[in-house]
């Protein structure tokens, strides 16, 4: 029966609304009591929040109810600090971190790198703002399906002075004779993963072949290749702007994080065996 | 938090970045949305351009996480991680590290609009609603048993049934849907890079009366767009979508709808009557077809264009035919469900309304629930819906809640759009103008040209191209009345890293003086100089597969073909379609790869090889000129 009268949840706001009552009332009048203020900036953002939700201007009551509610907000508030209930709430803990980092982030988007700090900012981070080669090549395609005898064909197109005959020579496929200044991505998009992979270990200046490719085989001629290369800023202008940033952003929060340990003695207890 | 302590956190942040690489105050040139637009005016007419047209790929059908469905799997990509996977980044995937091996050229994000709004309030802590008990419950999940409970209880039980659909209880307005669409439109606008990587703006609508899929994605041509997407609670048939759209064109939008999974559509997707019973009227015809001009030939759900039961003179028809559809939601397989049946069907009001409904080109899309982006090879797939086929156990003896068995999955397909640039502008309007190829997943390519003075026997590709648009029409186009009968010209290229070419073969279709649909399959070329029977048949390609190690090799088959057509049966009076079909040589089925990797038996239920292809568009014939729409 005891045990029932304990479960009761009535009885449970009972007792802990006599205590409030009891912290409360036991506060000594003849100390000066705090001020808790509801400014008219408060008013005023109350009122403006009514106009942007409901689209017209609040009565005088609805602006009274809203006062009313802010000052129960505020008192119990208050009042919840003094209690310790702030303290050691997480949610709250939370929400002031995210605030503040919040804070610390928009100062930071906001403001513009110089093309001087871009630079820097590349300068030291190079391995992230390489271009892929880049080819500039002809070549002739030979179609297995079309030659009875594939390597004797190549053999007789390699006796000829290719560099002047090749666009009358190959077999018929929907690729150009010529590339000027194609990425490798481009490249293995047109002739493959392997085509790309083995023209990228051939030299310069001569005719060679055959490199397969899943058509069949080609005989090469490379005249140009930039190898892979560190970009200019020029080149990735946008993209070094948003590292710069998200960079920015990073150092900026572990710095403040620096700074406020030099504010507090902090103590970490060492775990009790 | 009061002004002097917002300063001086500022101070900290601007002592910590080392101020003499930073100018204050300089006004930020690129946040200017005109002058933004404006050098994206400038990239796309610097793109590089072909007047023969390249080809470019994409997807047309995938979701997000603010797909209902998709969270509930797991999913937790965001469009823009989606189109970042698009354009080849690599990202985490059921806890496994997935990329697609050869980047997209243009990608589209399609969530369901249903829901979108809850989606945004169930994801984002300051979204108003995103309290509510049923949202931390969601939250909170982490079984897919529970996870698939909750979806049925909230979700699946206010949209199924007789009923009209409705939002959930959870909904908080039209301000999450709002927000939801920006979120996309966003990542439409970030990652457009025009000359190498096109975004359009898309949704889902989703519209199943009774679990009949008429489901249509919406593809808009520029940023001109509206405040959010339109879903089945506002219109659950597809008369109100195109009312909607008409009234999205009015404001200045440009957008065109594309169908899909015909096979699960219970017979509604080529209905002879429209939503009210009656028969489909001549306003009906119009407007399908101005604003209905592709339509998906294949995706995860299995293969719409034929089925082996009803197609038994197809040799091919026994491809990915998702027989376990008919399992779940009371759905059949039925003839009036596939797109052959549908676009020879759209000839008999040619004749006799004057336009024709189903005037359909042909596109592809995966509708993936994982985020991903035409992640079609059939060596690299990892599922395609989250939790449910996220391991090889679940994708050899689970399934996809509501639709089929995990093991009838097909992966999907993959649009091939061909235009001159890749920009918006060219992408979309060649989808526009049909001129698109769809394959189920190998980058193959095809053109078709008709005409009454095309050269025939075709030796030289870029002869045949210049030939066909100089003096014929290319695929998706119409050619009305002929005096002699047509020349059709086509062209295949195999995909350079995938398997070689079987054949082309040309598909007819018409509808006949009783009324009757007719077809024929013509082939037109193919590889290993096989010889040809009486009857028009040829032998078998051969197939190179080692199941023991799921490895093909290009020994035979074709790295391109090449080839004519002169239809000398041509009726003029009759209107035809014809359409191209290239068939690959055989190469192993996604299941033969998990259960090699996996030292598992292979299952009988699905073949261990399958003949990947590509479809062309059609091109029609008409006696007379349609009806101006």
């Amino acid at each position: 029966m005891i045990k029932k009268i304990l479960q009761e949840p009535l009885l449970h706001f009972l007792i802990v609304g006599g205590l409030l009552f009891f912290y409360i009332s036991n506060n000594d009048d003849s100390v000066e009591k705090e001020k808790v203020i509801i400014s008219q900036g408060k008013i005023k953002q109350l009122s403006a929040q009514f106009k942007k939700t409901r689209q017209r201007e609040a009565t005088k009551e609805e602006l009274q109810a809203l006062i009313d509610n802010q000052i129960r907000e505020d008192l119990v508030f208050k009042h919840g600090q003094e209690m310790g209930l702030v303290e050691n709430d997480t949610i709250i803990k939370r929400r002031v971190q995210q605030k503040i980092e919040f804070m610390l982030n928009d100062s930071i988007s906001s403001l513009e790198p110089t093309q001087e700090g871009l630079q820097a900012f590349m300068d030291k981070h190079k391995e992230r703002y390489t271009i892929a080669p880049i080819y500039t090549f002809k070549h002739i395609y030979i179609n297995p399906e079309q030659h009875k005898d594939v390597d004797a064909y190549i053999e007789k197109l390699k006796a000829e002075k290719l560099s002047l005959v090749y666009a009358e020579r190959g077999d018929s496929i929907m690729l150009k004779q010529s590339y000027e200044d194609i990425s490798s991505a481009g490249l293995a998009r047109l002739f493959g993963l392997k085509f790309e992979k083995a023209l990228n270990t051939l030299p310069l200046n001569t005719w060679l072949g055959p490199v397969k490719s899943g058509y069949g085989v080609h005989l090469v001629y490379i005249e140009n290749k930039k190898a892979r290369h560190l970009a200019t800023l020029e080149e990735v202008q946008a993209k070094v702007k948003l590292d710069f940033r998200v960079n920015a952003q990073k150092k900026a929060i572990d710095a403040f994080y620096d700074a406020l340990q030099n504010k507090y003695d902090l103590v970490i207890e060492k775990e009790v065996k | 938090m009061n002004i002097s302590l917002r300063i001086k956190y500022s101070i900290i942040a601007t002592l910590v970045l080392a101020t003499p690489i930073l100018a204050e105050n300089e006004k930020n040139k690129d946040s200017s949305y005109a002058a933004q637009a404006e050098h994206i005016k400038q990239l796309e007419k610097d793109a590089p351009s072909n007047p023969l047209k390249n080809a470019y790929f994409g997807e047309t059908h995938m979701h997000t996480s603010y797909s209902l469905d998709a969270y509930i799997g797991g999913n937790r990509m965001t469009p823009s991680d989606s189109l970042r996977f698009a354009k080849g980044e690599e990202m985490l995937i059921n806890g496994q590290k997935h990329k697609l091996e050869r980047p997209l050229d243009f990608c589209a994000v399609t969530d369901h609009s249903e829901y979108i709004g809850e989606m945004y309030t169930a994801m984002h802590a300051q979204a108003k609603g995103y309290d509510q008990d049923v949202l931390k419950e969601l939250r909170s999940l982490t079984k897919y048993e529970e996870q698939i409970k909750w979806f049925i209880k909230y979700v699946i039980s206010v949209n199924r049934g007789d009923a009209p659909p409705k939002h959930t209880d959870f909904f908080t307005g039209v301000e999450s849907i709002n927000s939801a669409w920006k979120v996309n439109v966003d990542a439409v606008r970030e990652h457009y890079e025009p000359g190498v990587f096109t975004t359009l703006a898309a949704f889902e609508w989703s519209g199943a009366p009774k679990g009949g899929n008429l489901h249509r994605n919406v593809f808009f041509r520029d940023m001109v767009l509206p405040e959010r997407p339109v879903g089945y609670a506002e219109f659950n048939r597809e008369e109100g979508l195109w009312g909607w759209m008409s009234e999205q064109e009015k404001k200045g939008s440009r957008l065109f709808a594309i169908p899909h999974n015909s096979n699960a559509s219970k017979g509604m997707m080529f209905n002879k009557n429209d939503s009210t019973g009656k028969p489909i009227t001549l306003e009906y015809a119009q407007t399908r077809n101005h604003f209905e001009r592709l339509i998906e030939m294949m995706q995860i759900k299995g293969n719409s264009e034929v089925h082996r039961k009803f197609w038994t003179a197809d040799e091919f028809a026994d491809f990915e035919n998702a027989d376990s559809l008919a399992k779940f939601s009371k759905r059949e397989i039925k003839k009036e469900n596939f797109v052959r049946h549908g676009v020879i069907e759209g000839l008999k009001y040619s004749t006799s309304l004057g336009v024709n409904p189903y005037k359909y080109g042909f596109s592809g899309g995966t509708d993936s629930h994982n985020g991903l982006t035409a992640d079609v090879a059939e060596d690299n797939f990892i599922g395609g819906h989250g939790a449910a086929d996220s391991t090889v156990a679940l994708r050899r003896k689970g399934q996809v809640p509501e639709w089929l068995d995990a093991i009838d999955q097909s992966i999907g397909s993959i649009t091939g759009v061909w235009a001159e640039k890749n920009t918006r502008a060219d992408i979309w309007d060649a989808m526009y103008n049909r001129e698109t190829f769809v394959t189920s997943g190998p980058r193959m390519l095809v053109r078709f040209f008709a005409g009454e003075t095309l050269s025939k026997n075709p030796n030289d590709a870029k002869n045949m191209i210049e030939d066909g648009y100089k003096n014929g029409v290319a695929m998706g186009q119409t050619i009305v009345g002929l005096k002699k009968a047509p020349t059709f010209t086509v062209w295949a290229q195999k995909d350079v890293d995938k398997g070689n070419l079987d054949r082309i073969q040309i598909i007819k279709g018409w509808v006949d003086k009783d009324g009757k649909q007719q077809e024929k399959i013509i082939n037109v070329a193919w590889s290993d100089k096989r010889k040809m029977d009486k009857n028009g048949n040829l032998p078998k390609v051969g197939n190179t597969v080692d199941l023991k190690t799921a490895k093909y090799t290009n020994e035979i088959g074709s790295p391109m073909l090449m080839g004519s057509f002169t239809d000398t049966e041509f009726d003029a009076t009759l209107p035809t379609l014809y359409y191209a079909r290239v068939i690959q040589i055989p190469t192993p089925r996604w299941s033969t790869y998990d259960a090699v990797r996996n030292n598992l038996p292979l299952l009988d239920r699905v073949p261990a090889t399958i003949q990947e292809r590509a479809w062309s568009s059609p091109i029609w014939f008409t006696p007379t000129k349609e009806k101006e729409i």
